[in-house]
């Protein structure tokens, strides 16, 4: 009898063996397999058969492609996400806007985060101003300030460091354009266009760490010099310093633009400043 | 100097029975890598035979033997025997054929020994990485269970990975 049990549970597992099929394995396993792909593949794979598409979309496998540094932005972020895989597309793929929709936030590929600060974020002061000319915050698109040079402009933009990759190397870029503006050729523009000083601020507890300086010409920017200048569709992209985000010594970056020289002429030519971007890599 | 502690220590015996009556005699400390085996004995206390009627022997036998590799490894515990382990578990891996990866990983899963699923999957992770899907259903022998142009969307809605 005992000899008869044995042989029939023999023959279960034979029929087990032959059944073998990766598809009967529990969802919870397919997702841990899943997980250590890469999210391509993961993505790619949920065409395979439902049961790997549900675990596929699972939040353990999406949870593993994301950086443990990405819930500082989404708790800062007010849009309501349907799951892991949905963050990662969004902060992946896409732009998440945070702090009231004052600033942008995306990983690159190599998972460093980018944060950019956009012109309502930026705060503008004039040294000389003029009353009703020396800048025009554009009500309509405000994707843009428009700063006349001639009344010692100081424009800052300042992001805590918490939110930007721990220890990494980031870089500081300015997105902006130069304008025609009435009565000034380019040419004229371009040689009366007075060089402007950037510096790069660090903050522990409200305190300046460390500053660094630089005096650049937005329009006259060499290639050559150690700016990387970079054309975009909209707007001209400047590299205008570097800074190693180490979260221990200090916990805030802030940027400057400053007209240190001042011009004869005001209501004159203008940059059209679009935003303060940290770039990590 | 007390030299002979090492071979004077008496461990514990414990016998696991297999779904096909097939028995095996292992040390507790080996066993107890297993997670499902630590809760039994820790819940059943004196009892030393223990039943496993979802696994066969031949797959526990495998278990086991990873858990011994570990077990004698861990003892003693320098930067080596980790090196020796990765190697041991890459020898370990490298040759399982489908049918006994997927019955060794469903065996750890029961047993809840979550080293041994970890290395299993991504043994398995390593033959899917940037495999098309139709190879993927090839080689595990799984049928689409979709509706007709369900696939298609579910490509459309993720149609970066498949650029």
């Amino acid at each position: 009898m005992k000899h008869q049990e044995n042989q029939v549970e023999q023959c279960m597992d034979h029929d087990a063996l032959i059944r073998s099929n990766f598809s009967s394995l529990p969802e919870d396993l397919i997702s841990l397999i899943l997980s250590k792909t890469s999210t391509r593949d993961a993505c790619r794979l949920s065409v395979v058969s439902s049961q790997f598409r549900s675990a596929a979309s699972s939040d353990l496998v999406w949870e593993s492609f994301l950086p443990s540094h990405y819930t500082k932005i989404i708790s800062r972020c007010n849009k309501h996400f349907a799951s892991k895989k949905d963050i990662y597309i969004s902060l992946f793929r896409g732009i998440v806007h945070i702090d009231h929709d004052n600033k942008v936030c995306r990983y690159n590929l190599r998972g460093k985060v980018f944060c950019g600060l956009d012109s309502k974020n930026l705060t503008v002061t004039a040294n000389h101003p003029r009353p009703n000319s020396w800048f025009i915050l554009n009500p309509e698109a405000s994707s843009y300030l428009t700063v006349n040079f001639g009344h010692g402009f100081n424009i800052k933009g300042k992001v805590d460091t918490g939110l930007l990759s721990p220890n990494t190397n980031y870089q500081v870029c300015v997105c902006y354009n130069p304008t025609e503006v009435k009565g000034y050729n380019s040419n004229e523009f371009s040689s009366s266009c007075p060089p402007i000083t950037v510096s790069v601020k660090l903050f522990k507890e409200g305190k300046i760490v460390k500053t660094s300086e630089l005096r650049i010409n937005l329009v006259m920017t060499d290639t050559r010099s150690s700016f990387r200048l970079q054309e975009v569709d909209k707007w001209t992209d400047l590299t205008v310093g570097k800074f190693f985000n180490n979260t221990r010594d200090f916990d805030a970056v802030e940027v400057s633009l400053m007209e240190t020289k001042r011009l004869n002429f005001y209501k004159g030519p203008a940059i059209k400043f679009y935003g303060i971007g940290f770039r990590g890599f | 100097m007390s030299s002979s502690s090492t071979t004077t220590t008496t461990t514990r015996l414990l016998m696991l029975k297999a779904s096909d009556g097939v028995t095996f005699e292992v040390e507790e400390a080996v066993a107890t890598k297993l997670g499902a085996i630590n809760n039994m004995v820790e819940e059943e206390g004196s009892e030393d035979l223990i039943c496993l009627p979802n696994v066969n022997g031949k797959f526990l036998g495998m278990v086991l033997e990873w858990c011994k590799k570990h077990a004698n490894n861990n003892t003693n515990s320098d930067k080596g025997n980790d090196e020796v382990n990765k190697w041991w578990d890459k020898e370990f891996v490298m040759d399982l054929d489908q049918n006994t990866l997927y019955h060794l990983l469903m065996a750890a899963d029961y047993l809840s020994g979550t080293e041994l699923v970890d290395l299993l999957t991504e043994k398995v992770a390593s033959m899917i990485r940037g495999k098309k899907v139709e190879e993927i259903r090839e080689t595990f022998k799984i049928k689409s269970d979709f509706l007709p142009g369900q696939e298609e969307e579910i490509r459309k809605k993720n149609s970066w990975a498949f650029e």
